[in-house]
C-alpha cells in the first residue's frame, strides 16, 4: 500500500463543522504554526461567520485533497468489480488509487483508463497530452500531429474555396501516411 | 563511468559517481556551499518589487518502473541510481551537490524546505531520496520524491520563460540518458492524475500588500482560481498565507502546452501586479498618513523590538518592502527583503545558532537578526531622520 496521498487528509470530506458540530465541514483551513500542522474544519455558515480570517484564500484545500474528494464521487458508479481490478504491471488495485490517488506505475494509466477519463476531464483542460514530446520516442506522434495539423489546413482551404492549396496539402498528406519525407 | 562506493555506505546506494572527470559530490550533511544567500536570488527579475520569484517545476518518471511511492527498497535504489547517473552526465548540473535524505536530521530537512529545495514530502521521506542541487540552487532535482523526478529552476522576479528554457534543457539532456514514461494520449505519466500530461508546474511568488489592506484580494483571488490557477502561501501546498506573499501557479498539466501555461500565467501575474500598483497609488492619495504610519512602525518594530515570531517577521518585512515600494524607505534592495525572508525563518536560525532552538528562543534570536540587518541597510536613514 502506498502511503496515502501525503497533502491531504484523505477523511477531511466527511467532517462534521467543529463549531456548530451539526453541519458537514466544507472549509478546511490548513495552517502550519511553527512547526505544527493544524487544520480546523468549518461548515460553509460558521466558517463565513467567523470570517475565517483574513483573505478568502484561507479556505484552499489542495489539489490532492480536491482529487481525493473527487474519487469518492465515484464511489457509487464503481461496481465492485471494478474496485478489484488490478494493474498487471505494477498490482495496484482500482480501490486503493481511489484511497491514496496515486498511480502504482505508468501501466496505471492504460489499465484504469476507463475510470480515469471522467476524472481528467473534472481536474484537467482537456483529456489529450498537448506539448513536449521526448524527443526519442516522439518522431511517430511528432508525424502524426503534422498530419492532423494539415488535415485541418485542408479543410479550411476546402472551404476558402482555396483548391491550389488543397491540393498541395492533400498530396503532402498521402506523402506523410505513406511513411515518405514531407519534404 | 565507474560507481564508487565510500566504506561503511549502504550496498546498492550510489556514493560517488564519476565520469570523465564529472563529478557529484554527494553530501550527507548540508555543505557550506548551502549556508550562503539563495544564489538565483541576487540577480533581480523583471517586477522585482512585487515578484519575488518564479518557479518551474518538471514531474518525470523513468519507464518501467514503479512510483516512488509503490516500489519496493530496492526498486527505489535502482531508480535512484538510474537518476543521478544521469543527471551527473548534464552539462546543466555541472558542479551540483548531491544531498542524501536519509542522514540529515529535522532541522537540516527543514532547512532544505526553506529554501525551496526539497518538498515537505521528501524531507518526511526516507531511503534512496535525493536532493541534487546545482551551482547558485538555481536549478536542482529531487529524486524519488512522489514522482522518480523532479526537477526544478528558481529564478528572482517574474521570469518563468527563463526558467522554463533552463529547465527544457535540462529535460532534454535527461531524456537523452533515461527512457521517460510517456504515452501518446496521456503525455509524461505521473504517480498523481493532476501532474499527467507536460508535469508542468510553474508557480510565481508575489507580494500584494496593498490589494490585501483593501481587500481587494478576495476579487483577485477568486478571478485567478476561476481561470484553472491554485493560489497557496508562501511555505507552498497547504499553508497559510503570511506577510501578504502569494504563490500562483497553475493547476492544469493535461490539455495545454508549457508555452501557453506559462504564457497565461505571466500575463495575469501581469494583470495582478498592475493592480496592485494601482491600489498602492489609490491608497497613497486618499490615506497617504495612515500607510506612512504602517510603513515606519514596521520599521521601528523592526529596528528594535526584542521578540519576533514567525508570522510578525513576515508582516513587518512586508510592510517595510510596501515602504520600499511607496517611495518612503529607500537604501533596501529588493532582492535583500527576499533573502531575509528566507534567512529569518525557523530552520534558517536555528542552522546560523549551530543547535536546536524552542520558539521563544528563536524568537528572541530573529528580532536580533532583523535588528542587526535592518541597521546594515540603514544607518544612513537612521541618521537622516534624528537630524532631521
Ligand atoms: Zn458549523
Ligand atoms: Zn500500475
Amino acid at each position: 500500500m502506498p502511503p496515502p496521498c501525503p497533502a491531504g487528509e484523505n477523511e477531511i470530506y466527511t467532517m462534521i463543522c467543529e463549531i456548530c458540530k451539526k453541519n458537514q465541514a466544507k472549509i478546511h483551513v490548513t495552517q502550519i504554526k511553527e512547526d505544527k500542522k493544524i487544520s480546523i474544519h468549518l461548515c460553509q455558515e460558521c466558517a463565513h461567520e467567523k470570517g475565517v480570517a483574513g483573505p478568502a484564500i484561507n479556505t484552499h484545500f489542495s489539489v490532492a485533497d480536491l482529487l481525493t474528494g473527487l474519487l469518492k464521487g465515484y464511489e457509487e458508479q464503481a461496481e465492485e468489480q471494478d474496485l478489484q481490478r488490478t494493474c498487471l504491471e505494477c498490482g495496484l488495485t482500482y480501490n486503493s488509487f481511489k484511497e491514496s490517488g496515486r498511480f502504482g506505475c505508468g501501466e496505471c494509466y492504460n489499465t484504469f483508463q476507463q475510470e480515469i477519463e471522467p476524472l481528467l476531464q473534472k481536474i484537467q483542460k482537456q483529456t489529450r497530452h498537448v506539448g513536449k514530446i521526448p524527443r526519442r520516442c516522439g518522431e511517430e506522434i511528432l508525424l502524426e500531429r503534422n498530419i492532423a495539423d494539415l488535415r485541418k489546413r485542408l479543410q479550411d482551404a476546402v472551404n476558402n474555396e482555396n483548391f491550389e492549396e488543397a491540393a498541395r496539402l492533400r498530396d503532402k498528406i498521402r506523402d506523410m501516411e505513406k511513411g515518405d519525407c514531407p519534404h | 563511468m565507474e560507481i564508487r562506493s565510500a566504506p561503511g555506505h549502504l550496498p546498492g546506494s550510489v556514493y560517488s559517481v564519476v565520469n570523465e572527470g564529472q563529478q557529484l559530490e554527494m553530501n550527507q550533511e548540508i555543505p557550506e556551499c548551502l549556508l550562503r544567500p539563495c544564489g538565483w536570488l541576487v540577480p533581480p527579475g523583471q517586477h522585482s518589487d512585487l515578484v519575488v520569484s518564479s518557479r518551474v517545476r518538471l514531474a518525470r518518471n523513468i519507464t518501467g518502473m514503479p512510483f516512488s511511492h509503490w516500489a519496493s527498497s530496492s526498486d527505489l535504489s535502482r531508480i535512484a541510481e538510474t537518476s543521478l547517473r544521469a543527471i551527473q552526465d548534464c552539462s546543466s548540473m555541472n558542479g551540483a551537490t548531491v544531498l542524501s535524505v536519509e542522514p540529515l536530521d529535522s532541522l537540516d530537512r527543514k532547512y532544505l524546505v526553506e529554501r525551496y529545495l526539497i518538498s515537505r514530502e521528501l524531507a518526511e521521506s526516507g531511503m534512496e531520496r535525493y536532493a541534487v542541487v546545482g551551482r547558485n540552487e538555481m536549478v536542482s532535482v529531487m529524486v524519488n520524491e512522489e514522482d522518480h523526478l523532479r526537477l526544478q529552476v528558481l529564478t528572482s522576479g517574474l521570469s518563468l520563460r527563463e526558467a522554463w528554457q533552463r529547465v527544457n534543457a535540462l529535460d532534454d539532456e535527461m531524456e537523452e540518458r533515461i527512457y521517460y514514461a510517456f504515452s501518446p494520449v496521456y503525455g509524461y505519466l505521473t504517480a498523481c492524475p493532476t501532474n499527467v500530461g507536460t508535469g508542468i508546474r510553474c508557480s510565481v511568488m508575489v507580494h500584494l500588500p496593498a490589494l490585501v489592506m483593501t481587500q481587494r484580494i478576495k476579487k483577485v483571488l477568486s478571478a485567478v482560481t476561476q481561470m484553472g490557477l491554485t493560489v497557496r502561501g508562501i511555505a507552498g501546498e497547504g499553508s497559510e498565507i503570511a506577510g501578504n506573499l502569494f504563490q500562483i501557479s497553475n493547476q492544469w498539466t493535461l490539455g495545454a502546452s508549457e508555452e501557453e501555461t506559462i504564457e497565461k500565467l505571466e500575463n495575469i501575474i501581469r494583470q495582478i501586479v498592475d493592480n496592485e500598483r494601482k491600489t498602492q497609488q489609490d491608497l497613497w492619495v486618499e490615506s497617504r498618513t495612515a500607510l506612512e504610519d504602517k510603513v515606519w512602525r514596521a520599521f521601528g518594530l523592526l529596528s528594535h523590538a526584542r521578540v519576533l515570531n514567525s508570522r510578525e517577521a513576515l508582516e513587518l518585512i512586508s510592510q517595510l518592502r510596501m515602504g520600499l515600494d511607496l517611495g518612503l524607505i529607500k537604501g533596501i534592495p529588493y532582492t535583500a527583503i527576499n533573502d531575509v525572508i528566507i534567512q529569518s525563518r525557523p530552520a534558517h536560525l536555528q542552522k546560523r545558532a549551530g543547535k536546536k532552538l524552542i520558539a521563544t528562543e528563536r524568537d528572541a534570536i530573529r528580532a536580533t537578526f532583523l535588528r542587526d540587518w535592518i541597521r546594515r541597510y540603514t544607518e544612513k536613514e537612521i541618521n537622516r531622520i534624528h537630524e532631521s
